[in-house]
């Protein structure tokens, strides 16, 4: 064992996944539920992994909009700070075992800030500290940002298959959309005055188990504490949700807090509602097994379901709204930068702007 | 503008190999059958049944030339830089370190059951319930859900309805020959299917081919629990179960002299299987394993015996004035015809039969024969015969037993390798005695 990790599964696997490219395939899965006017609940859901089936039985409380008075429940954003946060991680602690890197400490601070014009400005700062010299730590950091699955999903554009569905007394109804970026580069726009900022502290503890807190600045609450985890059939232990699934439960909380505001200005009551989000993964590319296979979370769905009384067809068009409004649909859709610094043993290695740009030219495929 | 490259023609991953930019890719150990020493001996598929059963897995001492595996009764191993390596690696399966870990009388019999079942990897275990347990805890997850049946072992059943859920995971039982009730008891959350190839007591036969059918498309496991039938008569794998499990205190070892159990199947799940056993605990002494290897090398030669006695006496029984219905696949009231398709003729050394007269004339036939002993388990040399009424289904009620089709004078029949016209004879003089006492 090697920071915990079993290398020898992981080389197994990887030979797996070679022959067997279904193995690799995982879809992972999320669903919101308002719980009240300002709570919702995060169910992760049972995930196909290859050829078999991983239950997941995890709820996690999400706060919509303004902060729940008694403070008992992170945002979207900020679990959105930790599954950036806690895919880094576990990805370095997979890419330093295979490297044969002991680790005795690794950590990361993530933070995203937004200006009034809602432009987002991401950064995380990789602290290391292992069993290898500056040049091998700073080398398995850059890896990280070309293999870890929910930095690369921001690098790129993405499109979200979208689906609502209505019901009321009438009966159902269903319509979709699909989200895209607008835009082929991310933006180098400045920020102007900073209006949120939410902010994830992660530290690895052993294995593919991180604990951490998030917070954000602008309201003022104490940090929450989260966990993250693997399913064990990833080498993990079954403690927590994994950071595919709390991308997906950042995106539902987000896409369930716009639809809510929504309907509260245009006064329509909401008896029921749900967002569902799922996404697949291709182990092959986070492995680097086969490099044509995709690194980043794709195929991404969002289920909309949604109980209310009105007009159909203005309920259709405040759903699709709801999820055009979604920051953090937006941030996944479009390509984003990520400012990264890396530190070992406490001294600062390096800074770099991961972005496309820097992508492509990593992957010699042109700027 | 849409500009997203989403799926597989995303942007790719590293540039190549020759770019230096290596990660786990450049791993280097795949998944390898066993585990074995060089000094185990292995024995070709292509290699009938008997052979397999006397020659695979034998361990083939290189200091006196042994003919047998000998046994190892150490707990323990010396260190050397494999060992180091594998600690390190995680590679703990496959080398001598510590008998909970692995042993070479373990890795004996594990092969010669591997290559019977036709299974990447087989680990034995202390009994046939710490195989099943194990088995279901490490495929599952927590909060995961299992599909099984109410005709399942005793033991099996209370491991199912008293403690599954005390570790997360929810149970279904479910009639096992209804495809439709297992299809209506999938939720999202269910993981596995668990039945047996052939149930206790009354044979009953689950609809395999459709079960294995369904649990591909829905992604799930399926275990099954062959005891019944042995790897002599039916192979689960071969239809495409992941995971076959036995009793092996039964027919696998056949002489009642035993209490152990195994589980094969490919090496990715039973590495999972063996990891949670490590932490459980229930591995089976190397004495033991000595046991077991010595007893399976007769496998294929008592199957043979028993199942033609077994055949014989369900021919015998069906025309008994004194003896009800017969639980059979052969006898003439069986309701499951399905059973040929993977069974194909071969359908064991099992027998269940109706007393006319109900428990009492059971209790009194038990008391007549000579051949065959009244006590638990199965698959032994001796015949062995038990009413399930005050036995393995004693904790049900009447209603219960009826539900389950087991009726007032079952009794449950395990043919021995006697000869057959003596138990015939015995039986004979037995049922005889119960129409006087009528």
């Amino acid at each position: 064992m090697r920071n915990g990790l079993n290398v020898s599964n992981v080389s197994e696997f990887v030979h797996e996944i070679r022959e067997v490219p279904e193995e690799a395939r995982v879809r992972y899965r999320t669903q919101v539920s308002m719980v009240r006017a300002n709570l919702a609940r995060a169910r992760v859901r049972t995930c196909a992994a290859g050829t078999i089936r991983v239950a997941r039985a995890f709820e996690l409380p999400v706060a919509l909009g303004a902060p729940v008075p008694d403070g008992s429940a992170p945002s979207a954003a900020e679990y959105f700070q930790a599954a950036l946060g806690g895919c880094v991680l576990v990805t370095y602690v997979y890419g330093s075992s295979s490297k044969g890197v002991t680790l005795s400490r690794l950590g990361i601070a993530v933070e995203t800030t937004e200006d009034a014009q809602r432009r987002p400005r991401l950064r995380y700062a990789l602290d290391v500290d292992a069993d290898a010299d500056d040049r091998q730590v700073g080398n398995i950091a850059r890896y990280v940002s070309l293999l870890s699955p929910n930095h690369r999903t921001l690098l790129e554009t993405n499109r979200i298959d979208a689906r609502i569905e209505l019901s009321d007394a009438r009966g159902r109804s269903c319509s979709e959309l699909v989200l895209e970026s607008t835009r082929a580069d991310q933006s180098d726009d400045a920020q102007s005055d900073v209006v949120a900022s939410h902010r994830c502290d992660l530290r690895w503890r052993y294995g593919t188990q991180l604990d951490g807190h998030v917070c954000s600045a602008s309201d003022g609450r104490l940090g929450f504490p989260v966990t993250i985890d693997q399913p064990k059939q990833y080498l993990g232990i079954d403690e927590a949700p994994n950071p595919q699934e709390l991308l997906f439960a950042a995106l539902g909380a987000d896409v369930l807090s716009s639809l809510l505001d929504l309907a509260d200005l245009r006064k329509v009551a909401i008896k029921r509602a749900t967002v569902d989000f799922s996404g697949a993964l291709d182990v092959r590319g986070v492995l680097n097994v086969e490099r044509t296979a995709p690194v980043k979370v794709h195929a991404i769905r969002a289920e909309l379901g949604l109980e209310a009384d009105g007009d159909q067809a203005e309920l259709h068009e405040l759903a699709a709204r709801a999820l055009r409004e979604s920051s953090l649909c937006r941030l996944v859709c479009d390509p984003q930068s990520i400012e990264v610094t890396v530190r070992s043993r406490g001294s600062e290695l390096f800074k770099l702007s991961s972005n496309q740009r820097l992508l492509r030219a990593q992957l010699a495929i042109g700027a | 503008m849409a500009i997203d490259r989403d799926g597989p023609q995303a942007l790719g991953n590293f540039p190549d190999a020759e770019a230096g930019l290596e990660w786990s890719n450049e791993l280097k150990r795949g998944r390898v059958p066993g585990p074995r020493l060089a000094q185990h001996k292995v024995v070709e598929a292509a290699r009938g049944d008997s052979t397999k059963c006397v020659h695979a897995g034998t361990f083939e001492d290189p200091s006196v030339g042994s003919v047998v595996t000998p046994i190892f009764q150490t707990s323990t191993f010396l260190f050397s830089e494999k060992t180091y390596s594998s600690f390190t690696q995680g590679n703990t399966r496959d080398v001598p370190i510590y008998t909970r870990y692995g042993n070479p009388n373990q890795w004996s019999v594990q092969e010669k059951i591997a290559t019977l079942e036709g299974a990447e990897s087989s680990v034995v275990f202390a009994s046939g319930m710490a195989a099943i347990f194990s088995t279901l805890l490490s495929l599952t997850n927590r909060g995961g859900h299992i599909v099984s049946s109410r005709d399942v072992y005793g033991g099996t059943y209370n491991l199912l309805r008293e403690d599954m859920h005390q570790f997360g995971r929810s149970v279904s039982l479910v009639d096992p020959t209804s495809i439709e009730q297992v299809e209506q008891a999938i939720c999202d959350e269910t993981q596995l299917l668990f039945f047996e190839t052939l149930t206790n007591p009354l044979l009953k036969a689950p609809r395999l081919l459709e079960l294995i059918a369904l649990a591909k498309r829905r992604q799930l496991l399926v275990v099954l629990d062959n005891t019944f039938l042995t790897p002599i008569l039916f192979r689960p794998i071969e239809i495409g179960a992941d995971i076959v499990i036995h009793s092996c205190t039964k027919y696998m070892n056949g002489h009642s002299d035993l209490v152990a159990g195994v589980a094969s199947g490919a090496r990715k799940y039973i590495d999972r299987i063996w990891a949670q056993h490590l932490k459980v605990g229930g591995q089976l002494e190397p004495i033991s394993c000595f046991l077991l290897e010595r007893g399976l090398k007769t496998l294929a030669l008592r199957m043979r015996q028993q199942q033609k006695s077994a055949n014989d006496l369900v021919q015998y029984l069906g025309q008994h004035p004194k003896v009800g219905k017969v639980h059979h696949p052969l006898a003439r009231h069986y309701q499951y015809p399905w059973v040929d398709q993977f069974c194909r003729g071969n359908f064991g050394a099992m027998i269940a039969f109706e007393v006319v007269g109900g428990d009492e004339a059971a209790l009194a036939l038990l008391r007549h024969l000579r051949l065959p002993a009244a006590a638990t388990s199965l698959g032994g040399v001796e015949s062995l015969v038990s009413l399930p009424f005050n036995t393995s289904h004693s904790v049900l009620t009447a209603a219960q037993r009826k539900a389950l089709g087991i009726e007032p004078g079952l009794v449950r029949f395990s043919v021995g390798i006697e000869d057959t016209v003596d138990l015939i004879a015995d039986l004979e003089q037995a049922l005889g005695k119960l129409g006087a006492m009528s």
